[in-house]
């Protein structure tokens, strides 16, 4: 997995620092933090992983060891609520 | 010969037709609020009633069984009142077929009604929720939450200036940057508000949840959300779940939205105070 994408059948609304994800398929509301919004933005079309780590490392000054390892998490539990597409 | 009835329920046009003089009359008695002349005859609801003979079962549970195929026509079946209602959101056409006699045919074509605009709703920026409301000053309130949560008893305890619209369900529109309710057409209770094609301005969400005593309490945007989603009609069952969320996000970023904690046990003074606009 070096590659992920927004799932298009999602609906998504932004309110401020906070996403909050609907997944029709399994009738659930996900609400991302800040730094899950970044990655949800980001996510527009195909992107890497390391373009994302880049730039949140940047952006809010963190070491990229630890920002990994917590994206990675992010994304594992985003592929398996079928909000992101990974390759 | 065939009879028309030109209704406007939360401002989506819709004609009912039957070839009954007696079954037009009813529906027009029961339905005299929101009958309506102008509109333009191409975007209205056209809906066929027919009666035909009761049927000799008698079901003694209520079974509602809603089948949506391709998601755009779904199929009602109540074995209470007996009938069958087809509606197709495409077409924009349905067919009501009422097999029971008097007040049960009448009632069972309101249901079906009601059915088709919960269905029908989101498509002209509306959602149908399960929620009790109230009008204060042309400023509307809805008490949302689910059954047991205090949405009846809660609009029959409010002080009396305050008129009830409803209290089990409400259409609410989304018109020109404002959320404005709606009445449906069915309630069990006739309260002073129903059966009136009359727009309110929603000003307030409360979302009930039982307590001791009586405050409101602050909600996180997300949290507010996930409780609408979970009372709104069709959420996961029709079609257009994608437009009822979207419809609901602008709904939470425009209404205030609170958690009223309720007691129908906490002193009078309390309670008066809890719908404050």
């Amino acid at each position: 997995m070096s590659f992920i994408k927004r799932n298009p059948h999602i609906a998504f609304r932004i309110f401020g620092k906070e996403t909050i994800i609907y997944s029709s398929l399994e009738n659930k509301i996900h609400c991302l933090n800040e730094i899950g919004t970044k990655v949800w933005e980001l996510s527009v079309g195909w992107v890497s992983l390391e373009k994302i780590l880049t730039y949140i490392c940047k952006e809010y000054d963190i070491k990229r060891g630890k920002a990994k390892a917590d994206i990675l998490n992010l994304i594992k539990k985003m592929k398996r609520a079928k909000l992101l597409l990974t390759k | 010969m065939e009879f028309n009835l030109s209704l406007k329920i939360a401002q989506i046009p819709c004609t009912l037709t039957c070839k009954s003089h007696k079954l037009f009359q009813c529906l027009e008695e029961r339905l005299a609020g929101f009958k309506f002349d102008n509109f333009n005859k191409e975007k209205h609801i056209s809906i066929f009633i027919k009666q035909s003979k009761p049927s000799k079962k008698k079901n003694v549970y209520i079974q509602r069984n809603i089948k949506t195929s391709s998601y755009s026509k779904f199929l009602v079946k109540i074995s209470n009142l007996n009938g069958k209602c087809v509606f197709d959101a495409r077409t924009k056409k349905g067919y009501i077929l009422a097999t029971c006699n008097g007040r049960r045919m009448t009632n069972f074509i309101l249901f079906s009604l009601m059915e088709i605009y919960r269905f029908i709703s989101p498509s002209y920026n509306s959602i149908a929720i399960h929620c009790s409301s109230v009008c204060y000053k042309n400023r509307g309130v809805i008490f949302a939450g689910p059954s047991g949560s205090g949405k009846s008893t809660i609009v029959k305890l409010i002080p009396n200036d305050y008129t009830v619209l409803h209290d089990e369900l409400t259409f609410i529109k989304y018109e020109g940057e404002r959320f404005y309710i709606h009445n449906p057409p069915v309630s069990s209770v006739h309260w002073d508000g129903l059966n009136k094609r009359k727009r309110t301005p929603l000003r307030r969400i409360f979302f009930l949840r039982k307590g001791l005593y009586n405050k409101v309490v602050p909600l996180s945007i997300c949290n507010a959300l996930k409780i609408l989603m979970r009372n709104v009609y069709g959420v996961g069952v029709y079609p257009d779940t994608n437009k009822i969320f979207d419809i609901c996000c602008k709904m939470i970023n425009i209404v205030p939205t609170h958690i009223l904690e309720f007691s129908k046990k906490a002193p009078l003074l309390e309670r008066s105070k809890i719908c404050l606009l």
